[in-house]
């Protein structure tokens, strides 16, 4: 019986992987194939022929170079202000004594459930008067703290002993010195992933450059790719291609820190 | 090296509790004073103010003549040794040790310098790579104490340093502790629960209760002479025994106490204070070793007891015996105000040698030189030490 059961399960999981891998697989199978055959009928699972055409065409032809440039400058340029604010911030809130703070923090929290599409508009418009739009800042001062990351933050830096941050000021050790020398090593964990979260985030975000981008040559990787779409809409290949080459660095990265990452959201989930 | 001055000193937390009540010391420049009490009696809140990791909320703190209330923890040039030892789990032990002296901006060399002669002090050489994690909690224990030793601080605090170290290795680091004060000669305020530490680390011991002052002396005047009953059974294990007393007059008209019919004559000068509120009655104290199972001598009382029950420590024995309950209802009465100072009314315990065994349910005489029993008024008061002719006033403190 306790047989049967597990082959079910397996079964269903297999099935599960199928259909999740599937897509993905034929993404990085339909970018080696030659111009049209993706798209024949029936469809073909593997490129008659391998070609790297398509790659080529993107940097060479479509700029693709630069658009990869922005994409890393934004997603890095955001991932590293946000880890040095909100881990300020939480650490300000989980550890420090002021008037208001835990009342501020409730107010924070209270704004989360606001969904980000609301506050798009109002955004936008006040980076159009501070002459913000269509710059790098305009995608960087949005991203540069968030209340989860503070949140996260926060939740974790409240299991550092007390004592340790006292022994520190006795020491002689002024506030920015504790949370750089002391705090921000004994966050490590949650801090991979944090930034593994905002890396990933900002890498991919597509709405909000493309709101506030107009100028081709600012563009991002997502933003150019939807914009390939709309002039390329019948080589399909190319799209792939393309889509490959977005995927491929947050893909790695998370592979390369998926440890941590797992390790770090575990921790935030048992810490509070 | 620096002397310490607590002026008028309150502290009270957001919230309105107040740990610390109009709180007056000097420890002078070298002195080791230890500052015991039970949970909650303020002595830790009295190091963090001195640290500079709470504001007074009045009086003025003095460290070295200075005063120091608005000075942050960085500049008040004092080390901490604390109860979790809060070693920076990141760093080596000796970055542990240098990061004081980073802090003061030494230069490399000369943190390098200090920090092998302060490993070298405390034993430490062999463990300079390694992480708070990989050491014992004694070897944590020590690279704690050498934290705070290698910045030369004017001011060393303690709080609770051995209470997280197992019974065999406190005796041998309490030592090693007073080996290191006595050799640094600084100034040192030892803050602890237990008064072995207390009496054995502090050159005067001061017990703390509720914020307030019960009583600042050298640890045998401390044991020997304390101010109140709660002092009394505070220090010591077990601590003083307290018996509840009645008032009688002699022929001439003199003041006396009466336990449990056997008249116990009072000074003078003391039976007339005391006398002055007549009809409560008194308290008296003996230390569980003054009770001995001889036939009370001419200067000695002697208390008739029943055996409740033995607990037998090989060298020793700690008897605990019932007294008859008192007839007078004044004494009655007073049993009840015992709990105040962790008494059990009628309850005695004797130290006494491991032979002759006594049983349960066995009926005694102790006997108790009079020189060594204290007499203590209603409000616990140690009014005299000693009966009769050998009776000293107490200090008035």
């Amino acid at each position: 019986m306790d047989r049967v059961v597990r082959l079910v399960i397996y079964a269903l999981l297999f099935l599960g992987l199928v259909v999740t891998a599937t897509p993905l697989l034929w993404m990085v199978s339909a970018s080696f194939m030659g111009s049209g055959e993706a798209s024949t009928y029936p469809p073909r699972l593997l490129p008659s022929a391998a070609t790297l055409d398509h790659y080529v065409a993107l940097f060479s032809r479509l700029n693709l170079g630069r658009y990869a440039f922005n994409s890393a400058l934004l997603a890095t340029a955001i991932t590293l202000v946000s880890l040095f604010l909100n881990s300020m911030a939480g650490y300000a809130f989980a550890k420090l004594r002021f008037t208001g703070r835990d009342r501020i923090f409730k107010a924070l929290l209270a704004a989360l459930v606001i969904p980000v599409q609301v506050t798009m508009l109002p955004l936008f418009l006040m980076l159009k008067q501070m002459g913000l739009v269509n710059t790098y800042w305009g995608v960087l001062i949005p991203g540069m703290a968030n209340i989860f990351g503070i949140f996260l933050i926060r939740q974790y830096a409240l299991s550092i002993p007390d004592s340790l941050l006292d022994a520190a000021r006795i020491d002689g050790a002024s506030e920015f010195r504790i949370y750089w020398s002391l705090v921000l090593p004994l966050c490590k964990p949650i801090l991979v992933t944090l930034a593994l979260f905002t890396f990933m985030g900002a890498w991919n975000d597509f709405m909000w450059p493309l709101i506030v981008l107009t100028d081709d040559s600012m563009y991002t990787l997502p933003v150019a790719l939807a914009n390939l779409l709309g002039e390329h809409v019948l080589d399909t290949e190319l799209m792939m291609a393309g889509s490959v080459l977005t995927i491929l660095p947050v893909t790695m990265l998370f592979i390369v820190l998926q440890r941590s990452y797992v390790e770090g959201i575990m921790m935030g989930s048992l810490k509070d | 090296m620096a002397s310490v001055d607590f002026e008028h000193i309150d502290k009270i937390y957001p919230g309105g509790t107040q740990a610390v009540f109009d709180f007056n010391l000097t420890v002078a420049d070298g002195e080791a004073l230890a500052l015991v009490g039970p949970s909650g009696c303020g002595k830790s809140t009295l190091l963090r103010l001195l640290a500079g990791l709470e504001t007074a909320t009045r009086g003025t703190l003095r460290i070295g003549g200075q005063a120091v209330n608005d000075q942050p923890p960085q500049r008040r040039n004092v080390a901490m040794v604390f109860q979790d030892y809060a070693l920076y789990p990141h760093m080596s032990v000796r970055e542990n040790l240098g990061f004081p002296l980073r802090m003061q901006g030494v230069l490399k060399d000369e943190i390098r310098r200090r920090v092998d002669e302060t490993a070298e002090l405390l034993g430490l050489k062999h463990l300079l790579e390694r992480k708070p994690r990989q050491l014992s909690g004694g070897q944590r224990q020590r690279v704690a104490m050498g934290r705070a030793v290698v910045r030369q601080p004017s001011v060393f605090l303690m709080d609770e340093p051995l209470s997280n170290v197992d019974a065999k290795l406190r005796v041998q680091i309490r030592t090693e502790i007073a080996a290191l004060q006595e050799r640094l000669d600084t100034t040192t305020i030892y803050v602890t629960h237990d008064q072995v530490e207390a009496m054995t680390l502090g050159d005067r011991v001061m017990v703390l209760r509720d914020g307030v002052v019960q009583q600042v002396a050298s640890p045998q005047k401390l044991y020997d002479r304390p101010a109140n009953a709660f002092v009394a059974t505070f220090l010591g294990n077990p601590g003083m025994n307290i018996v509840a007393t009645s008032f009688a007059e002699d022929e001439n008209g003199n003041a006396e106490l009466d336990l449990r019919g056997q008249r116990l004559p009072l000074p003078a000068t003391v039976g007339r204070d005391l006398h002055s509120a007549k009809g409560q009655g008194a308290f008296i104290g003996v230390r569980p070793e003054a009770l001995l199972l001889t036939e009370p001598g001419e200067d000695s009382l002697s208390l008739p007891i029943t055996v409740s029950s033995v607990e037998s420590l090989g060298h020793e024995q700690l008897v605990y015996c019932r007294l008859p309950d008192p007839e007078q209802p004044e004494a009655r009465a007073l049993d009840e105000a015992m709990s105040d100072f962790d008494a059990t009314p009628g309850q005695l315990v004797a130290r006494l040698p491991a032979t002759p065994v006594c049983h349960v349910g066995t009926q005694l005489r102790l006997a108790v030189e009079s020189w060594r029993v204290h007499v203590f008024d209603v409000d616990g008061v140690c009014r005299c030490h000693g009966l009769g002719a050998s009776a000293v006033p107490a200090e008035v403190q």
